[in-house]
């Protein structure tokens, strides 16, 4: 499942169990082709809650979280921020943090 | 004139930039050939996309047991500790959580509990739940559902999907073309810019980078191409290109207020500000420059990648 954040939900977001967490801007390219590697995995997966914050409109959560350069995703398990990945991951890569952060 | 009258001659006024194109190059004349790659259809991809097409109209229903590709909920335990897990999903066949496990829990029924070899391990599990997709065909009922342009009949997806694989082969050759073709088209068109205009093209572009983004972008050019190939490597330079790609958009489309105060409208729903509030953060200059240079570079793009196909699948034509 695929949610937006803005400034109210962000927080209550996170505390869904495993969450990837997706921080983008909207002219950034390489994150519109990371949009389309979770789409998919959505897909496949609709158990893993996705959480997209467009930095763009929602800088202050960029800012918060200390977000230098897009895309940048962030692994969560019930509000717990396990890893942070900065630049675009392969589907292969992500399957494996999936792997080992759902299942682990 | 009636308030309302003006009121609407207001928002239909055209809004530009101060910037113009004095002499534009014709886009179409610059050849992109040494780009183009022979296009072939790889027909196991091709037999993928029209699955995954039709996936979007898949009914998910319980099944009693369970088959390669379903959601199964299930509990396991093993002496060791190793494999304890309560009510977690799995895809059954991607392998995320263990794929000697998965691959043996095809046939077993819903609510049974059966002790599996996994390696050294004997691991108990119980089935709780099993979801099946079931995919229909591709017919013209369904391609006229699907919602994506141009698509009304199942020959209509089927040409998309053909086309999709290209895109995706394209890509990497499509930047290179779109890069090379969008850098003559500025070099050799003339602009008057302004210097008022000037400044916020930068700010812009200085507001998305910041100084150690800049510092990786200019070792990477150096690293990777010569200073003949014109490439940017300062924030000056690179505002400087978008002004100059902003007013040769500008020649290709007209904005009006009525645009701009239903951008920012958007914004505001967005952020969940008023529309007062959301202008001081997108002033109508930078507005004007990012959206007639969003233009430029899309009618750019869809030109690049249509030529780079008919190219495509002339040279793999001509190859057989």
């Amino acid at each position: 499942m695929i949610s937006y954040a803005d400034y109210d939900t962000y927080n209550a977001l996170l505390n869904q169990g495993f969450t990837i967490v997706d921080f983008y801007s909207e002219t950034c390219g390489p994150c519109k082709v990371f949009s389309k590697i979770l789409e998919e995995i959505t897909y496949d997966l609709p158990f893993v809650n996705i959480v997209k914050v467009n930095l763009t409109n929602f800088p202050k959560i960029g800012e918060e979280n200390e977000i230098d350069a897009v895309p940048t995703v962030f692994f969560v398990k019930e509000g717990q921020i396990l890893e942070r990945v900065v630049g675009l991951m392969e589907q292969d890569e992500v399957m494996e943090k999936i792997s080992q952060y759902y299942y682990g | 004139m009636t308030e309302q009258v003006r009121q609407k001659e207001v928002k239909m006024t055209q809004l530009r930039l101060k910037s113009t194109l004095t002499q534009g190059w014709d886009y179409s004349s610059i050849d992109i050939r040494s780009f183009a790659i022979p296009l072939r259809p790889d027909m196991d991809r091709y037999a993928r996309d029209i699955k995954n097409f039709c996936k979007a109209f898949a009914k998910k229903e319980e099944a009693l047991d369970v088959a390669d590709q379903d959601m199964v909920t299930l509990s396991c335990s093993s002496e060791n500790g190793k494999f304890q897990k309560e009510h977690i999903t799995v895809r059954v066949g991607l392998g995320l959580y263990s794929r000697e496990l998965e691959s043996q829990l095809t046939g077993l029924s819903v609510g049974e509990t059966k002790s599996l070899r996994v390696g050294k391990d004997l691991v108990e599990v119980t089935i709780e739940k099993s979801v099946r997709e079931v995919i229909p065909e591709l017919t013209d009922e369904l391609a006229a559902k699907s919602g994506v342009p141009g698509i009304q009949t199942a020959e209509d997806a089927r040409t998309w999907c053909r086309f999709k694989q290209y895109d995706e082969a394209l890509e990497e050759a499509g930047d290179e073309a779109f890069a090379y073709l969008a850098g003559e088209v500025i070099k050799h068109s003339t602009f008057q810019l302004d210097e008022g205009e000037l400044a916020v093209s930068v700010g812009i572009i200085s507001k998305i980078m910041n100084l150690d983004s800049l510092e990786s972008l200019k070792e990477e050019y150096e690293e990777n191409n010569t200073p003949e190939q014109g490439l940017h490597i300062s924030v000056e330079e690179i505002g400087k290109d978008t002004l100059m790609s902003a007013a040769y958009g500008q020649s290709m489309m007209q904005l009006t207020e009525e645009d701009y105060e239903a951008y920012l409208e958007k914004c505001a729903t967005a952020q969940r500000v008023s529309v007062e509030e959301i202008r001081d953060r997108y002033p109508l200059t930078e507005y004007l420059i990012n959206t007639y240079n969003d233009h430029f570079i899309n009618t750019m793009e869809a030109y690049v990648f249509r030529r780079l196909k008919e190219l495509g699948e002339a040279m793999a034509k001509d190859a057989e």
